[in-house]
């Protein structure tokens, strides 16, 4: 997984920091996000994606093997 | 944050030392001191998480989320298992030693010392690895 969020945090000048208190997660979870490392719930992507006013398809991108069965 | 653990570090090695001059350098003293050495580190690791939390809540973030309480679920689901092993062997080592074989055998409180020690020592193990991997 990857993910865009670095460039917009980047883009709406939030720390991880800032996005970890809207979102309502440690810091580090943002960090590990961030990284593709972990695997949001969708509630968190939910959260993630409307701080940024973004489709969360957009937000969390997938390889085509991964989503496959 | 640094600091607390090497008071934690510190204080855990005079304990155990302080164990094992009270107890003899046997099994049941080292044993002992081990078990002093690791109460102490797990008080003050908790002690020391619990002031880092409190700084953080008051800086307005959250101390548990998702992610920690996947960590801690997998943590106490390998401590669990592996834990149920080791009591099972020692029990198992502790039956055969006392009927069939000519096997050194245990006292209670050894075997649970070892037990609660491998439990608690495998669930922290756990929580670092996982807190890495997850």
């Amino acid at each position: 997984m990857r993910t865009i969020i670095k460039m917009l945090r980047a883009r709406d000048g939030l720390t991880q920091a800032d996005l970890a208190k809207k979102a309502g997660v440690r810091r580090e979870t943002i960090s590990f996000v961030e990284n593709g490392e972990y695997n949001p719930s969708l509630l968190l992507a939910v959260r993630i994606a409307r701080t940024f006013g973004e489709p969360v398809e957009e937000i969390f991108l997938y390889e085509d093997e991964e989503l496959a069965l | 944050m640094r600091t607390r653990n090497i008071i934690t570090g510190v204080t855990a090695v005079i304990g155990g030392v302080y164990a094992v001059s009270q107890l003899g350098t046997g099994m049941f003293g080292i044993i002992s001191g081990v078990n002093v050495a690791v109460i102490i580190t797990i008080a003050g690791l908790f002690i020391g998480k619990r002031l880092d939390w409190k700084e953080e809540e008051e800086m307005g973030f959250k101390v548990e989320d998702e992610r920690t309480q996947l960590i801690d679920g997998k943590a106490s689901k390998v401590g669990f298992k592996f834990g149920n092993y080791v009591w099972l062997a020692l029990i198992y080592y502790d039956f055969t030693a006392e009927r069939y074989m000519p096997w050194p055998k245990f006292n209670s409180q050894e075997m649970l010392l070892f037990g609660l020690l491998f439990n608690l020592g495998i669930y922290f193990a756990s929580m670092l690895y996982y807190r890495k991997q997850v």
